[in-house]
C-alpha cells in the first residue's frame, strides 16, 4: 500500500484550515490557561503544576507526581478525543475536566479541594493573570474560579499535533521513510491490527477497551485503584471492569511510561504486551514506524 | 387604600389564622457516636476505639414539617449563602478539625405557615436536576469544592471524614453509576438520595437533630473499617446504604432510617 492509501485510512482533512478567527478574549483565555498550566501556585504546597505530570516534552504525558504508579494521559490532540481522562463518560468538556486534578481527592493531585478561595487569592495576586482575566472575560470583575478552569480548557484545546511529523509528510509525498519504518506501517495498518483501535488523526478512536492484562486490582477502596479502574470508576458497572479509553499515539516515542498503571517503561515491551504473538523483529519495525509520528523539533 | 384596608380587615375577622405571623423555624444539627457528641473539640467512641472528627457535611432539600392535622408543609428557607433553591448545606466541622475549615453552618432556618407542628422530613442530597451542573459556576452552597465529587461529576450528598484510633475512616455518599454528561445528565444507576424522617422533632423547642454515627455504621466490619467512598464494591457501602434506608443495589429509599434522630440536650 502506498502513502496515499494510508492518507485515505486516516482521513487527514486539515482541521487547522477550518478554524474560525479567534476573538481577542479567547486569545487571552488561552494565554492565561497556558500560564496556569505551568504554574505551581495551583497546587496546595505550590510544588507541582499540570505540566509536572503532563510534560510538554514528553508528549504532554508522564508519571503522575501524586500517584506514582499512574500514567498521566497524554494531552496531545485531546480536543479530538470523544472522552477524556481514562474514559470518563460524564465529563466531556476540557474546562470541566480541569476541575478533577485541581480539586479532586480520589486521588489527590493538585490538592486544592475546599480551597477555592485560596486559589482565587493566589491567582489574583499575579497582575498578569488579572490583566488576562479582564481581557478574557470583559463582562466580569476580578478573577473567578470558573475562569481558571475555562482558561485551562481553552489552552488544552490548543495542544494539537502539528501534522508535520515525518509520517504526515510521507503521506503528502514530501518525505520518505526507511524500509523498516514502511514495514512497520504495513504491520500497523495491516496484519498487526493496531489501527483497529488506534485509528484516526490522533491515532485513537476514543473507544473504551479492555486494558492489556497485568494492571492492578480494581474496585478496592484506595484512591490509586479508583484512578486506575478507568471507565468502571465512573459507571460502577461490572462489564466496565478493566475498560479504558484507547490512548492516542502521536508523540508516543517520547513517553517515559506506558499503560495507565505506568507498568512499562519501554515502548517495545508495551507493544509486546498488546500483541504477544508478534516477533521481536516485528515489534522493532512497529517501534520504528511509531517514531515517525514524533513532532518535528 | 382605605377600601383595601377594609377588605384586609374583613379577611382577618373571618379568617383569623390568615393574619397570624409565619412560624420562625430553626433546625439545629449535631453529630454523635455512642451517645456522645462528636465535634472538632470533643472525640467520642466507636467500636471500642476513639473516634475524632475531620469533616462532617451534608446537603438536605425538600425540608417539610408535619402539622398536627397530618398535613406536610414545606419550609420556606431564609436566604443565605448556605441555601439555594431549597437546597441547604449543613457543615458541622470547623477549623479545630484537622480536615475542617472555619466555615460552619449548624442550623437550617426558615418559616412555616402558622400552626402547630410535630415531625420533620427531608431528603439527604442534591436534587437530580442540580446534581450535574458545572460546580465552578454554581451558586453557594453548591460551589463548595469540598463537596464536589469530580469522578462522578456530581456532589457528595454526605461527607463524614473521621479518624478511628488515628486511622482515617471516611464515608462519602452520592449518586453513582451516572450516565449522560455534565449539564445533560442521563440518570444514575444508584441515585442514593435517602429520605430522612424525624417524627419526634418539634420546632421551637430545645431539640436538635442529631446524626447518630453508631446507627449509620451499625454492622460495618469494625476489624477492617474499610470506609465507603461511594462504590458498592467497597464493603462498608452496602451496610451504610441499608442503614440510611436505601436499597444498595438500586439506590432507592425503601425503609425508614434512625440515623437522624431528635434529641433534647
Amino acid at each position: 500500500m502506498n502513502s496515499s492509501a494510508w492518507a485515505c485510512l486516516l482521513a487527514c482533512a486539515s482541521l487547522a484550515a477550518c478554524q474560525p478567527a479567534r476573538q481577542p478574549s479567547h486569545e487571552a483565555r488561552v494565554r492565561m490557561g497556558e500560564a496556569l498550566f505551568h504554574d505551581r501556585a495551583l497546587s496546595l504546597d505550590e510544588d507541582r503544576s499540570c505540566a509536572d505530570c503532563h510534560h510538554p516534552e514528553q508528549g504532554f504525558s508522564g508519571v503522575s507526581s501524586s500517584v506514582d504508579v499512574a500514567k498521566a494521559p497524554s494531552l496531545l490532540d485531546v480536543r479530538e478525543q470523544r472522552t477524556l481522562g481514562r474514559g470518563n463518560p460524564i465529563v466531556m468538556s476540557l474546562e470541566l475536566h480541569a476541575v478533577i486534578p485541581i480539586f479532586g481527592e480520589q486521588p489527590v493531585e493538585l490538592g486544592m479541594n475546599g480551597r477555592e478561595r485560596e486559589l482565587i487569592e493566589r491567582v489574583s495576586r499575579n497582575p498578569g493573570y488579572r490583566a488576562l482575566a479582564r481581557r478574557g472575560w470583559p463582562e466580569q470583575d476580578g478573577v473567578r474560579v470558573s475562569m481558571i478552569t475555562e482558561a485551562l480548557g481553552a489552552f488544552q484545546e490548543t495542544i494539537v499535533s502539528s501534522r508535520r511529523s515525518r509520517f504526515d509528510r510521507w503521506l503528502t509525498g514530501e518525505q520518505t521513510l526507511t524500509r523498516q519504518e514502511e514495514e512497520g506501517a504495513a504491520l500497523f495498518f495491516g496484519s498487526a491490527g493496531c489501527v483497529q483501535c488506534h485509528a484516526g488523526r490522533a491515532f485513537t478512536d476514543s473507544s473504551d477497551r479492555r486494558s492489556p492484562p497485568r494492571h492492578r486490582s480494581i474496585g478496592a477502596p484506595d484512591p490509586t485503584a479508583r484512578l486506575l479502574s478507568g471507565v468502571f470508576a465512573h459507571t460502577g458497572r461490572e462489564e466496565d471492569l478493566g475498560m479504558i479509553k484507547t490512548p492516542g499515539l502521536r508523540g508516543v516515542t517520547r513517553h517515559q511510561v506506558f499503560f495507565m498503571d505506568a507498568s512499562e517503561s519501554a515502548l517495545d515491551a508495551a507493544i509486546h504486551r498488546h500483541a504477544p504473538e508478534l516477533s521481536g523483529d516485528q515489534v522493532t519495525r512497529l517501534c520504528a514506524f511509531l517514531g515517525t509520528l514524533e513532532e518535528p523539533e | 387604600m382605605c377600601a383595601f384596608a377594609h377588605i384586609l380587615c374583613g379577611v382577618c375577622v373571618f379568617g383569623a389564622v390568615g393574619c397570624q405571623a409565619p412560624v420562625e423555624v430553626e433546625i439545629p444539627f449535631g453529630l454523635a457516636a455512642s451517645g456522645r457528641s462528636l465535634t472538632c473539640e470533643s472525640s467520642s467512641e466507636f467500636a471500642g476505639s476513639s473516634i475524632t472528627l475531620r469533616k462532617a457535611r451534608f446537603y438536605v432539600y425538600d425540608v417539610e414539617f408535619k402539622k398536627i392535622s397530618g398535613q406536610w408543609v414545606s419550609l420556606s428557607h431564609h436566604p443565605s449563602s448556605w441555601t439555594t433553591e431549597g437546597i441547604s448545606l449543613v457543615d458541622l466541622d470547623d477549623a479545630a478539625c484537622d480536615g475542617g475549615d472555619a466555615e460552619q453552618h449548624h442550623n437550617i432556618t426558615g418559616t412555616l405557615p402558622p400552626g402547630e407542628y410535630k415531625g420533620l422530613r427531608f431528603k439527604l442530597g442534591v436534587p437530580a436536576d442540580r446534581n450535574h451542573l458545572d460546580p465552578m459556576k454554581a451558586a453557594p452552597p453548591l460551589a463548595h469544592t469540598s463537596m464536589h465529587w469530580g469522578w462522578q461529576a456530581g456532589y457528595r450528598f454526605m461527607r463524614l471524614d473521621t479518624r478511628v484510633d488515628g486511622k482515617m475512616y471516611n464515608v462519602h455518599i452520592g449518586s453513582d453509576g451516572c450516565q449522560g454528561e455534565v449539564g445533560a445528565p442521563g440518570g444514575c444507576a444508584r441515585p442514593n438520595r435517602a429520605i430522612i424522617s424525624v417524627p419526634d422533632f418539634v420546632p421551637g423547642t430545645k431539640q436538635h437533630v442529631r446524626v447518630n454515627l453508631s446507627a449509620l455504621l451499625a454492622g460495618v466490619d469494625t476489624e477492617k473499617l474499610a470506609g465507603c467512598m461511594g462504590q458498592l464494591s467497597e464493603p462498608d457501602c452496602a451496610v451504610i446504604y441499608k442503614n440510611l434506608g436505601l436499597d444498595p443495589e438500586r439506590g432507592e429509599p425503601v425503609a425508614d432510617t434512625t440515623v437522624f434522630e431528635a434529641v433534647t440536650p
